[in-house]
């Protein structure tokens, strides 16, 4: 049981690093951060 | 021991939440006073300067939106050069009576009242000492647009020589992840297709696109063929006036009018046009712009 | 008296007993950009590219990174992704490494509903509404992922339909503090606003009578962190063998979870009051890889040695 769950976490940890490697890569970062420095109206409820 | 700790919890939160808590009740009660507030709480005073005399005047128009428009559409049937003359609140005097027949007479007296109020004002404009450099490039008076030299998304050179070309000239920041700036593109060019008969000209600044982000651009002019876009989209060095102007812009869309001279006029409009009301508060904007052209 | 609440709190973990300041610490890191509320402007800084912990909105003046559940949506509403790899990556080793830890301790939404609840007022019990705790996982679903990536325009644009049509902190901390100093967004409030402006007050006036009632039953990512929180390495840890099944624990905790039974349940956000409830000492905090539920007590072996 103890093995077990250390196996998943070792394994999501895993996952989510490639995922986030991944992401990176294909540019998503870019995304995020063009968003986030700039207040776009409707996306915050102002409108 | 424990008291005291949440004691101070409290005032912590207090301090934390004073200011967006406090805001909250403010806000609501701005929005709906700001035009009253605005004309009612410093009419006495006439230590105003030009702009917020006009603010004033354009905060009356704003009140009867639907009668002012109608008098716009009828104005460049009616008005003939010799009936301009130099007080706007004149030439809209005349353009109402020009257009008497379209109104009941409640309306016509309500018109006449704003264009009396406007008459006034621009009398108060006319003395102020500073007037003259609203006619003028002026620098000085912090409304002016700064001037760029920049590009569109072809690489043509375009600079602030366009403000002088046109009687107005639409200024619309967007980048090319904001929702609202995307839809409303097509309504712009819808925009800039109706004011280029009038003498203006929409001028997109897509802010991702300062110093010629090469990516950027190119997703933007995907943007603008995808949304039928055909004026122009222009960039410019982040570290130029103008370059600091648009990083300073923080909320998007934001769209700016701007008269012959380079100048601002009115405040920034937030929100995409694609809203009828954000779009009759930019015509209104511009319909006075191109008045005040033709007066000249 | 006095005394035996000083031993008492001794045997508290060190986090537990300054969880207050922790969070007021936590929201002030996460906002730290304070001059920005005063001339109503964003921080453009490269903290942006990375996601904080909490629910906290990137359209507020201070915040120094991004909001995770605004991330993904600003991702997977994008015209070139339907997905964000990225943030869901950065959300699995946030809720793996810390899990609901993060809602106790680092929320600032959290933090600011907590502090509500100080407000005197009857205090209601939330046992009864558990049912309501699934709604949250049905905003995640719909609102964060299915929506902003099926909902598209031709150029593959999604709207943030959690952040525009329900996140109160977006509210709170973008819309109110950038409106106050900003006329221009003042004359563009509309019916938009006034409708998240009523659900930030019905969470406000909720959370005067309930304990979070946000986090229990609306926050999505509150929910994605719940997923994980059984395979959290932060963990609860129950000693069977101090335990004297007095029910003091689950009586003590406000977000209605068995702690007995299910140390680690998906509701737990680490706040410790079951630890200081306890009569016994039997509940602790235990972190690393692996099932510690039945694992020895670092901190209460030391102890022993010492005496």
């Amino acid at each position: 049981m103890v093995f077990k769950k250390a196996a998943v976490q070792v394994l999501l940890l895993l996952a989510g690093i490639a995922m986030l490697i991944f992401g990176i890569w294909r540019e998503e970062a870019q995304t995020v951060f063009s968003k986030a420095i700039r207040l776009c109206m409707e996306c915050v409820g102002i409108g | 021991m424990k008291m005291k700790k949440n004691l101070m919890m409290m005032l912590a939160a207090c301090l934390a939440l004073s200011v967006p808590l406090s805001g909250c009740g403010s806000t609501v009660k701005d929005t709906s006073s700001s035009v009253s507030s605005e004309v009612s709480g410093e009419a006495e005073t006439s230590g105003k300067s030009s702009q917020e005399l006009l603010d004033e005047e354009n905060a009356i128009m704003a009140k009867n939106n639907d009668l002012w428009e109608k008098v716009f559409a009828s104005m460049s049937k009616n008005v003939t050069e010799d009936t301009l003359s130099s007080n706007y609140g004149d030439v809209l005097m005349a353009a109402v009576d020009g257009a008497k027949d379209q109104f009941t007479d409640a309306e016509y007296e309500t018109l006449k009242s704003d264009a009396e109020q406007i008459r006034k004002i621009e009398e108060e404009i006319a003395a102020l000492p500073t007037d003259s450099s609203e006619e003028q490039t002026s620098d000085a008076s912090g409304t002016a647009f700064p001037q760029f030299e920049g590009k569109d998304l072809d690489g043509n050179k375009v600079d602030s020589s366009v403000f002088a070309e046109n009687a107005v000239t639409v200024v619309n920041f967007w980048f090319n992840e904001c929702k609202p700036c995307v839809e409303e593109l097509s309504e712009m060019n819808a925009l800039n297709d109706r004011i280029k008969e009038q003498g203006g000209e929409v001028l997109g600044v897509n802010v991702g696109a300062l110093d010629g982000d090469e990516q950027n651009i190119a997703t933007a002019k995907q943007i603008l063929e995808t949304k039928g876009a055909k004026y122009r989209n222009i960039y410019f060095d982040s570290d130029s006036d103008a370059g600091k102007f648009a990083l300073g812009v923080t909320a998007f869309p934001t769209t700016y009018v701007i008269d012959r001279n380079g100048n601002i006029v009115g405040e920034a409009l937030m929100g995409g046009i694609d809203n009828d009301e954000n779009l009759s508060t930019l015509q209104n904007t511009i319909d006075e712009v191109l008045a005040k052209d033709a007066q000249k | 008296m006095a005394k035996n609440k000083q031993i008492n709190k001794k045997n508290v973990h060190i986090l537990a007993r300054f969880r207050g300041w922790i969070q007021a610490a936590a929201a002030l890191l996460t906002n730290m950009h304070l001059p920005n509320f005063l001339n109503g402007s964003l921080n453009r800084g490269k903290g942006k590219y990375a996601c904080v912990p909490g629910l906290n909105c990137y359209s507020c003046p201070g915040a120094a990174g991004s909001c995770p559940i605004g991330a993904f949506q600003a991702v997977v509403g994008s015209s070139k992704f339907k997905f964000s790899y990225y943030v869901t990556g950065i959300l699995i080793l946030l809720g793996v490494l810390l899990g609901r830890f993060i809602c106790g301790f680092l929320c600032p939404f959290g933090w600011f509903q907590e502090l509500l609840h100080k407000i005197p007022s009857p205090k209601l019990s939330t046992q009864k509404l558990k049912p309501l705790r699934y709604l949250k996982y049905g905003i995640l679903l719909v609102m964060v992922i299915l929506l902003p990536m099926v909902v598209v325009n031709e150029l593959g644009m999604g709207d943030p339909f959690f952040c525009k049509y329900l996140c109160p902190q977006g509210v709170l901390e973008g819309a109110i503090p950038l409106s106050i100093t900003n006329e221009g967004i003042r004359t563009a409030l509309g019916t938009l606003f006034s409708w998240k402006a009523f659900v930030l007050l019905a969470v406000i006036l909720g959370s005067v009578f309930f304990y979070r009632p946000f986090c229990k039953w609306l926050c999505p990512l509150g929910a994605f962190y719940a997923l994980l929180n059984r395979v959290s390495l932060f963990q609860m840890k129950v000693d069977k063998d101090k335990c004297v099944s007095c029910g003091a624990c689950a009586k003590a905790c406000k977000m209605d979870v068995d702690v007995t039974r299910q140390p680690n349940h998906a509701e737990c956000i680490r706040c410790g009051m079951c630890m200081k409830s306890c009569p016994t000492h039997a509940i602790c905090y235990q972190y690393g890889f692996g099932d510690l539920s039945k694992a020895k007590e670092i901190s209460t072996e030391k102890k022993e040695l010492k005496k």
